[in-house]
């Protein structure tokens, strides 16, 4: 009995985060693994070592890089989705185009040091999330259930409400 | 009052005063001020200086001329000024634009001359003479801004704040205080007194009206107040030189229902409101101009707020209406607004609680009820405090669900929406001063609209008008004629049989004020043709001249009457399966069916909440736009002093919002669109500020074939400080009450 308790989410995250550490003593492992293999710049996923890197040249140099990330950060969706335990919520490829819709949100960014500065903010956070410094709730709820919030209202009677109505539902000002 | 203007322009002059003499002023009094020989001895070798452009006359004075010939020329400080006979130098001063400092003078009340404070210099004249008691002589030249004038006002400065406490940090009038100003603006910077100031015990005048005596200056206005416009002999002066003080004579309670206006004409901290003490200063709240609900004569006031808490509220001048008294219901009803609010949507469940719901969950329920009934078992109410764009909403939306049984409570059964004249005060309440004999019937002014009640006896006070009352025994403040209880008295009198009749036909501008109470019994159409025959052998409708008046107790009323908010049948509610009460607690409930669907929409717990199933939250008077229109047919506005409390809504929005969710959607949006939707019914409630007159007589009205019922009549109004859910709330109303209605 003491030896075999029935799995509980506690136990599971637990689990899980042995996995995590396990593996991530063996550096080469699990780490180099999806990032050294096709990465040209130097990107590695310890806080220490984030270096910012040099600036892109043209707008093509900056295109580069944001598939490099994109692909970095595909690779990275198993291991994901394994230490915060996502399997029963949300599929790979559900996080894959999450991932990608974020980038596109910036689609009609050309100046190539912005693109570079939206590109660090993004090889931070996946730092964060690979590093284990969030938690699982944060995941679902920022990339998961979407920034709408967790009380949507999938109300289908809401779409033909008039803009009157739906302001006298938020406020009594308007 | 202007006295800033008035202090700037002292400190101007001053400067250029001390300049003359030397750049020091000295602590001793200046030799060339001791006679005003001298004074003027030191003016006339100065060249004359051009004299600046003529002021206008101050806070707008106007001066009419009612004989041409009465006119005549005054000098004030070298400008020709043209005033009718009659006036005082004061008024000439303030024609002439200008402010001369005062205490006990006050405009609406008899003049006093005790404080002293007005002194100017008069040429010829020996010494300086008090302006507010001193009739203007053709050809008088008036200095208000010599040495000797300052001179004597710092002297009576000095002798009033020898025995005034030095508390102003901690006095409630603080800010707003006449002595305050005006020791800044024309008191010395010192004083000479050195021994211990007097005290004196403070007087308990009730609930409303806080006292410290010692800050009193004997002004006496507030006695001058409760004599003549308040009508109540309880306060007096006793005592003699420094013993003199304010007080009730024994111990007594002011009960007055316009008490709370001594507050404002004390010029000093010495009466201040109560509810009011030590809750804010004046200079951090902020002023929203607006209008009261509480009574159907729409008083003009200022609600002061601090954040989102309405602080008090103080009247505005509106001359046609309220003067600048206000009744102590609309002043101190506020603190209602804070207890008993309604401020999230509720659904009562079927263990018979209440349950906070979301909007969209209420709404939904209502629309889904409101749409399985048959359209003639759809009744609305619209409560007494009720707006006129949420009256017009109501009506559209019950209108579109086929219901036509929409009424606004204490219009009674059947009301005559068609003929104006016949709910409208007809002579307008500014009117009424013209009147040289009243006849009530089946009214209690001083209880049902206090300032009507005023202006009765504001015309009974200068031209002897004699008031006939038709009624149950009540109390007024002047002199009355009870006639008898019930329309036996007015039979009497429309079949010419009373000795009333004769005061009618010989009166010049007989009024005839009808209770709006009396719209709640069934034989009112004969009572109304009895008023008309004797409006009609008494000539009281000309067409110089309108007499015949309804006095309404609510506030919405008239509004309600105006876009026809009338009943199909009588007996609705009996059958009603869908009940929509927008704030109307009065209607009796006692008959709705065990399984009608009740909604109530209101901004209080009060009466009706205890029946309803769902309750929307709305927003109070103080809190949203909105129209009214009062007795006289006056339409004003109110406007929001204070965001609205919780999860509520103006009541218009919350019966768009549920035409929509029912399907029928109203065509407006915006308050601009229910306006122009007003307008196709009653174009007059979009004319802000304009009495709109009735257009007929009762030459139209039509043929009554009803019995009078010779039941006495009954009073309206029971507790003249609790009549709406608002002052039914109110904790002050309470002890009002409780304290001044025992006897």
């Amino acid at each position: 009995m003491w030896l075999a308790p029935p799995l509980s989410p506690a136990k599971a995250a637990s689990r899980s985060k042995d996995r995590f550490t396990e593996t991530s003593d063996n550096v080469l492992g699990f780490w180099s693994l999806p990032i050294d293999s096709s990465c040209t710049t130097h990107m590695a996923f310890t806080l220490r070592s984030v270096k910012v890197p040099s600036n892109s040249v043209s707008l093509e140099e900056a295109k580069g890089r944001v598939f490099d990330f994109f692909r970095s950060a595909c690779r990275s969706i198993p291991a994901i989705m394994d230490i915060y335990n996502l399997d029963d919520v949300v599929t790979a490829s559900q996080l894959r185009s999450t991932v990608a819709s974020e980038i596109r949100k910036n689609s009609h960014v050309t100046n190539p040091k912005v693109i570079d500065m939206l590109l660090f903010k993004g090889m931070e956070e996946l730092n964060n999330i690979v590093e284990h410094a969030k938690q699982r709730h944060h995941i679902i709820g920022q990339y998961v259930v979407g920034r709408q919030g967790l009380v949507q209202d999938l109300n289908t009677k809401d779409e033909g409400m008039s803009d009157f109505l739906k302001n006298f539902y938020k406020s009594n000002y308007f | 009052m202007g006295l800033g203007l008035l202090a700037s322009r002292t400190l101007k002059s001053s400067r250029i005063l001390s300049s003359q003499f030397s750049r020091f002023r000295p602590i001793v009094t200046k030799p060339e001020l001791q006679s005003p020989d001298a004074s003027a001895a030191a003016a006339a070798p100065q060249p004359e200086p051009t004299p600046p452009a003529p002021k206008k006359p101050v806070a707008g004075a106007r001066v009419h001329f009612t004989n041409p010939d009465d006119a005549i020329e005054v000098f004030v400080d070298g400008f020709p000024v043209k005033i009718p006979k009659g006036m005082t130098v004061l008024q000439a001063c303030e024609i002439a634009g200008v402010d001369i400092p005062r205490f006990c003078y006050h405009s609406r009340l008899s003049i006093a001359g005790n404080c002293r404070m007005c002194l100017v210099e008069v040429e010829k004249s020996p010494k300086p003479v008090a302006s507010c008691a001193m009739p203007a002589l053709p050809g008088m030249k008036i200095k208000t801004d010599t040495p000797l004038a300052k001179k004597a006002r710092e002297g009576v400065m000095e002798f009033l704040l020898m025995n005034h406490p030095l508390d102003c940090p901690i006095c409630d009038q603080g800010g707003e205080c006449d002595l305050q100003d005006q020791s800044m603006a024309f008191g010395s910077d010192r004083g000479r007194f050195t021994e211990v100031k007097r005290s004196v015990v403070d007087k308990n005048l009730g609930p409303l009206v806080k006292t410290v005596m010692t800050r009193c200056i004997q002004c006496t206005r507030c006695v001058r107040f409760a004599t003549e416009v308040a009508g109540v002999q309880d306060l007096g002066m006793l005592g003699r030189g420094s013993g003199e003080e304010i007080g009730t004579y024994v111990e007594k309670l002011m009960t007055s229902e316009l008490s709370g206006n001594v507050i404002d004409i004390c010029p000093v901290g010495a009466l201040t409101s109560k509810p009011f003490a030590f809750k804010a200063r004046n200079w951090e709240l902020k002023g929203t101009e607006t209008i009261d609900v509480t009574d159907a004569v729409g008083s003009n006031i200022r609600i002061d707020s601090r954040g989102p808490e309405v602080m008090r509220i103080i009247p505005r001048l509106n001359e046609d209406i309220n003067e600048e008294w206000i009744s102590d219901k609309t002043r101190f009803c506020y603190d209602g607004l804070k207890r008993q609010r309604l401020n999230d949507p509720m659904i009562r469940g079927a263990d018979g609680r209440f349950k906070a719901v979301s909007w969209r969950d209420a709404l939904a329920v209502v629309a889904e009820v409101a749409l399985q009934v048959k359209p003639e078992e759809i009744v609305g109410v619209a409560g007494q405090l009720s707006d006129a764009e949420s009256m017009m909403a109501l009506k559209d939306l019950l209108n579109n669900m086929g219901s036509n049984n929409v009424w606004s409570e204490g219009t009674g059964t059947s009301p005559n929406a068609d003929l104006r004249y016949r709910y409208l005060m007809n002579s307008s309440i500014a009117g009424l001063e013209k009147a040289d004999v009243f006849l009530l019937v089946g009214t209690q002014p001083r209880v049902e609209a206090a300032m009507v009640n005023a202006r009765i006896r504001k015309t009974v006070r200068a031209t002897n008008a004699k008031v006939g009352y038709i009624g149950p025994p009540t109390e007024f403040n002047y002199d009355c004629q009870h006639l008898g209880t019930g329309p036996q008295t007015l039979l009497e009198i429309a079949e010419g049989r009373h000795s009333f009749c004769s005061v009618i036909l010989y009166a010049k501008n007989p009024a005839i004020i009808v209770g709006a109470g009396l719209f709640e019994r069934k034989d009112k159409d004969a009572i109304f043709s009895a008023v008309e025959a004797i409006a009609k052998y008494g000539k009281v409708i000309r067409p110089d001249w309108n007499g015949l008046n309804v006095l309404l107790l609510n506030a919405a009323q008239a509004a309600a009457l105006d876009l026809g908010l009338v009943p199909e049948s009588n007996d609705s509610i009996a059958s009603a399966k869908f009940l929509y009460l927008m704030g109307a607690d009065d209607v009796n409930l006692d008959k709705v069916p065990a399984d009608a669907f009740v909604v109530y929409q209101g901004h209080h717990g009060d009466r009706s909440v205890y029946r309803a199933n769902v309750i929307l939250p709305s927003a109070a008077y103080t809190e949203k736009e909105g129209t009214y229109e009062n007795t006289e047919g006056c339409t004003q506005q109110t406007l929001p002093a204070v965001p609205t409390v919780g999860d509520a809504r103006d009541d218009w929005k919350i019966i768009r919002a549920l035409s929509e969710v029912a399907g029928i959607r109203l065509p407006y949006d915006t308050l601009r669109g229910i306006r122009s939707r007003m307008r196709t019914v009653a174009p007059n409630l979009l004319r802000m500020d304009e009495i709109e007159p009735a257009t007929f007589g009762p030459s139209l009205s039509p043929d009554i074939t009803q019995e009078i019922s010779l039941t006495p009549f009954r009073p309206a109004v029971e507790n003249f400080y609790m009549t709406d859910s608002i002052t039914r709330a109110s904790k002050i109303m309470a002890q009002c009450s409780a304290m001044l209605l025992k006897e």
